[in-house]
C-alpha cells in the first residue's frame, strides 16, 4: 500500500482546523449542532484528505451535522470559510441540513433521518462504477428504513458503497443504549451478511487505510465502518454530554472551548 | 389494468434501456415475461417500500428511470415521507404505479384499501397524478408519464390503478388531453368521474331508461390544468348542474380539486359528489356492495338524474 503518512497529516490538520471553525460558527450563529459535528469530522477529515487522488460521492445521511461538512469543504478549498460567514442567517445559502445544489459536493438534500442510505443504495446499484460514502448515525439507525437500506446493501452486494456509521451513542435526549439500543452493531450486520469493521472513529491512521483501499476497489464485497466515536469530541466540557446535542456556546464557552482546541 | 400496464412497460423497455423496474414484492405473474427478457432491469425489492422509494430515487438520480409498482397504501402511505423528501425535495423523477385504488382489495380489507392517496399525492409538488378508468386508458397514461418523465421538466408520476379484469369503455372518446366523453354534451347537466368507477357508472347509466340523455365526463388526469379545461368544457357547454363521484374521500380529492378551482373563477356551476364516506371500512362485501354502503350508492345518482330533469 502506498505510503499513506502524508494523507493522515493532512486529515489532522483538516480535523485540527474544522474543530476551531465550527465552534466559531456555532457560536457566532447562536446556534448548531456542534456534538455530532465533533464526532463525525475525523471521518470527514479522513475521506476528504484523499478527495485529490480518488472521487467519490458523499450522502451525508445523518443530515444535521451539515456544518461539519460545510468546514471540511472549505479544507478542500470548494468554499471559503467567509462564505460560512451568515450560516444559519437569513437569506443564507446553508441552513441547518444539506440542501441539494447548494454547492458541488452537496449532491442530496437530507435532514430527515433514516433515507439517505436507500439513496445511496440507489446510486451504487445505477452507476457500479461510482464510489458512495453514506455516513449515517447510530441514532438514526433506530429508522426502520436504515435496515432495510442495509438489508438491500449485503443483497444486491454493493461493494462500491461504503457506509460509515458515526458511532457516538447518544441521541438528542440521552444515550442511545438509554433508547432504541445498537449495541453489538457488528453482530446484527453480521447477521444481515454485511462484514463490518470497527474501529476508533477518531484515529485518523485507521479509517484512512480503509478509505483508501475502498476508493481503489480493493474491496469485493459491501464495507461498512462501525466507527467508535464521542459525541463533542475535543471539548471536555461537551463530551458525552447529551446537553451539547443542538445548543448554543456562551462567551466563556467559546473561549474555554477554543483554550482546549488549540485554537 | 395491471395486465395492460405490465404490457405497455415491457413495450418501452424494449425501447429504452434506461427503463428499471422496481416491485415491492407484488405483481404475481404479471411480469414474467418482462423478468424473462429483463432479468437484470427488474429488481423485486421485498417488503420494504420505504428503502424501495429511496433506491428509485438514487438510481434516478443516475439516470436510470424507475418505475415502482406495488399496492397503494405500502406504495403511497408507507413511504410517504421518502416520496416527499427522496422525489418531491430531490426533485427526482419516476413513476410510481399504484394498484388497488379505492376498494379494489374490497374483502382484503381495511388496510388494503386505499381512498386518501390523490389527496396526498396532490400535496406532492410537480408531481402528476394520473387515474385511468380502463386499460386502454392505463396504458394511456403510462404513455404520457413516460413522455412527462422524458420532457423537458422531468415530472414524476404517479398512476393509480384498479386492479384487474376492468372493463374498456368502448363509445368514450377523448376530447381534449385526459377529458373523456361518453355520450352528448346536450343538457344543463352531467356526471364527471374518474378511475375505474367509472365503467360501473357507464354500466349503470347504460341499464336505466331514465339516464339514456345523460352525458358523462371522465378525467383520467388529476391536475390543475386538466381541471380547469374540463371547467371550460363545462362553461362553454352550459352546464349548469355536475353530479362528481370518485372512489375516494371527499377530502383532497377530485371534487374538492374541482370546486377549488370553480371558485376562482367567475362562473358557477351547481356541484354535488359521491364520494366513500369519511371512515374506515370494515365490513366484508365485494367492491360494489361496499361502494353501495359506504357513500357510493348509484341509485343515488339515479335520484340526482330524475331530480335535476
Amino acid at each position: 500500500m502506498k505510503d499513506l503518512k502524508n494523507y493522515f497529516q493532512k486529515a489532522k490538520l483538516f480535523s485540527y482546523q474544522s474543530r476551531i471553525d465550527l465552534t466559531n460558527i456555532v457560536h457566532k450563529a447562536k446556534g448548531g449542532h456542534i456534538g455530532g459535528s465533533l464526532s463525525v469530522i475525523d471521518i470527514m477529515s479522513s475521506a476528504y484528505a484523499l478527495k485529490e487522488i480518488y472521487n467519490f460521492e458523499f450522502i451525508l445521511s445523518k443530515g444535521h451535522c451539515l456544518l461539519a461538512w460545510l468546514v471540511t469543504l472549505v479544507r478542500i478549498g470548494e468554499i471559503k470559510i467567509n462564505d460560512l460567514d451568515d450560516f444559519y442567517k437569513n437569506g443564507s445559502l446553508f441552513g441547518g441540513h444539506p440542501k441539494k445544489g447548494s454547492l458541488r459536493s452537496i449532491t442530496w438534500s437530507t435532514g430527515s433521518l433514516g433515507h439517505g442510505l436507500s439513496v445511496a443504495c440507489g446510486k451504487a446499484l445505477g452507476n457500479r462504477n461510482k464510489k458512495i460514502i453514506c455516513v449515517i448515525g447510530d441514532g438514526e439507525s433506530n429508522e426502520g428504513s436504515i435496515w432495510e437500506g442495509f438489508m438491500f446493501m449485503s443483497q444486491h452486494k454493493l461493494s462500491n458503497l461504503l457506509v460509515i456509521i458515526d458511532n457516538n451513542k447518544q441521541e438528542s435526549l440521552d444515550f442511545t443504549d438509554n433508547i432504541l439500543s445498537i449495541s453489538n452493531v457488528q453482530k446484527r450486520l453480521a447477521a444481515i451478511g454485511l462484514k463490518a469493521k470497527e474501529v476508533d472513529g477518531h484515529c485518523i491512521e485507521s479509517l484512512i487505510p480503509i478509505i483508501y483501499k475502498f476508493l481503489q476497489n480493493k474491496y469485493k464485497e459491501p464495507v461498512v465502518i462501525i466507527a467508535e466515536t464521542i459525541k463533542g469530541k475535543g471539548i471536555s466540557f461537551m463530551e458525552k454530554v447529551p446537553k451539547w446535542h443542538h445548543r448554543k456556546i456562551k462567551d466563556d464557552e467559546l473561549a474555554k472551548a477554543l483554550k482546549e482546541l488549540g485554537g | 389494468m395491471r395486465n395492460s400496464i405490465a404490457r405497455k412497460l415491457l413495450e418501452i423497455a424494449s425501447q429504452d434501456e434506461k427503463l428499471i423496474l422496481l416491485a415491492g414484492d407484488i405483481g404475481f405473474r404479471i411480469f414474467d415475461e418482462f423478468i424473462e427478457k429483463f432479468p437484470d432491469r427488474f429488481i423485486n425489492c421485498g417488503i420494504a417500500e420505504q428503502n424501495m422509494i429511496g433506491v428509485a430515487a438514487g438510481l434516478a438520480s443516475e439516470g436510470m428511470k424507475p418505475v415502482v409498482y406495488t399496492i397503494i397504501p405500502f406504495l403511497i402511505m408507507r413511504a410517504y415521507e421518502q416520496i416527499r423528501v427522496d422525489i418531491g425535495i430531490n426533485n427526482q423523477s419516476l413513476i410510481l404505479i399504484g394498484v388497488g385504488g379505492g376498494l379494489a382489495y374490497d374483502k382484503l380489507g381495511s388496510t388494503h384499501h386505499a381512498y386518501e392517496d390523490i389527496a396526498l399525492m396532490r400535496s406532492i409538488p410537480n408531481m402528476n397524478i394520473y387515474s385511468p378508468f380502463s386499460p386502454i386508458n392505463a396504458e394511456d397514461c403510462l404513455t404520457k408519464a413516460w413522455d412527462k418523465l422524458n420532457g423537458k421538466n422531468q415530472n414524476p408520476s404517479y398512476i393509480r390503478l384498479c386492479k384487474g379484469g376492468e372493463p374498456d369503455i368502448p363509445e368514450t372518446k377523448e376530447i381534449k388531453t385526459n377529458i373523456f366523453l361518453n355520450g352528448i354534451l346536450n343538457s344543463s347537466k352531467c356526471i364527471v368521474s374518474t378511475g375505474a368507477i367509472s365503467s360501473m357508472i357507464d354500466t349503470h347509466i347504460k341499464k336505466k331508461k331514465t339516464s339514456k340523455t345523460i352525458c358523462h365526463i371522465i378525467i383520467s388526469e388529476i391536475s390543475a390544468e386538466t381541471l380547469l379545461e374540463l371547467i371550460n368544457i363545462l362553461i362553454e357547454s352550459s352546464i349548469k348542474k355536475v353530479l362528481i363521484i370518485e372512489e375516494h374521500f371527499e377530502s383532497g380529492g377530485l371534487f374538492e380539486f374541482i370546486a377549488g378551482i370553480l371558485v376562482k373563477t367567475k362562473f358557477r356551476i351547481e356541484l354535488e359528489n359521491l364520494c366513500l364516506d369519511k371512515k374506515y371500512i370494515f365490513e366484508i362485501f365485494d367492491r360494489e356492495k361496499l361502494l353501495e354502503n359506504n357513500g357510493i350508492n348509484l341509485t343515488l345518482l339515479d335520484k340526482w338524474i330524475l331530480e335535476n330533469e
